[in-house]
């Protein structure tokens, strides 16, 4: 595991590098979820999904095309991150990433977040521990077909990445922002 | 709190390569118009291949590429040739982009003329 800073050198957005032969999880992500490859085999692995009440039967094309779409707009929305000022950053990261649902959840102490994608009923999800108000750390991402995380594999798998990395942090005793970047500053 | 210093384990765990992803973001704005075009391919590709249980490798082979190159085709994000999609098209027995050609029909109602009378 190492870490990424997004908009190097600032610290607020900083994405988790998991294994040495793939990129950071933030880039990652977005480069899957343009690929027709990935995007084909994902959702002919997941078409009972599409087929719920929810989803109404879309067909495969239909969520690949959308995917991509809804991808754009939402890295639009990180690109144009850079163009806010510092002071107005917190409101703007606080109106992207919304607390997990669930009871186990300490409101002060790397808080587990989520980013849904822009548009309505988005199937994008981006994970991210809040280790302060003005810095959020990515540790994954997915297409959540299903209601719950747990329901299906690759969804779970995001739920144990958030946990290793606030684990990680917690044994590192980066409780806070402050914590944060001193750590990212050892490098000097 | 007292805070810990980073650790020699923790030194290790930063990365000094900035992610590359604002660049691959500016890339695809800058390349969207025949990005999509490409995508739209390469779904089409993708399902055929599907449908007719041809392995990547083995589409590799048919249309005379390598499997690396394939994999860029099927992702969606390169830039072909008229030479390759007609070799896919010809292989996969598809149609992926309808360009109105002349028929022989059309060639010798043509004046055979170069000038006008």
């Amino acid at each position: 595991m190492k870490f990424h800073r997004i908009f190097a050198p600032q610290d607020f957005l900083i994405a988790v590098h998991w294994e040495n032969n793939i990129p950071d999880e933030f880039s990652r992500l977005f480069e899957e979820w343009t690929d027709l490859d990935f995007l084909e085999n994902f959702f002919y692995e997941n078409k009972n999904d599409l087929n719920s009440k929810f989803w109404q039967g879309i067909s495969i094309e239909k969520a690949v095309f959308r995917t991509i779409r809804e991808a754009l707009t939402f890295r639009k929305t990180f690109v144009d991150l850079v163009e806010i000022h510092p002071a107005n950053r917190i409101s703007h990261l606080k109106s992207i990433f919304k607390p997990l649902k669930s009871s186990a959840e300490n409101p002060s102490n790397l808080l587990r977040t989520k980013a849904y994608g822009t548009t309505m009923a988005s199937w994008l999800r981006l994970y991210a521990i809040k280790v302060d108000s003005n810095m959020y750390i990515i540790t994954g991402g997915s297409i959540k077909l299903t209601q719950r995380m747990e329901d299906r594999k690759h969804t779970m798998q995001e739920l144990i990445k958030l946990d290793m990395c606030r684990e990680f942090l917690r044994s590192e005793g980066i409780f806070d922002e402050a914590g944060m970047v001193e750590f990212l500053e050892s490098e000097f | 709190m007292i805070k810990q210093k980073p650790s020699e384990k923790a030194r290790k765990l930063i990365s000094d390569i900035p992610s590359d992803w604002l660049e691959k973001a500016n890339w695809y704005e800058e390349n969207k118009s025949w990005l999509e075009k490409s995508a739209v391919l390469a779904f089409k590709i993708l399902r055929t291949l599907r449908e007719k249980s041809i392995s990547q490798m083995e589409f590799a082979k048919m249309i005379d590429v390598s499997p690396q190159y394939v994999s860029k085709i099927l992702k969606g994000k390169e830039n072909l040739t008229l030479k390759t999609i007609d070799s896919i098209e010809k292989c996969l027995g598809i149609t992926l982009q309808n360009i109105d050609t002349p028929s022989p029909v059309c060639l010798t109602e043509f004046p055979q003329t170069l000038h006008h009378p």
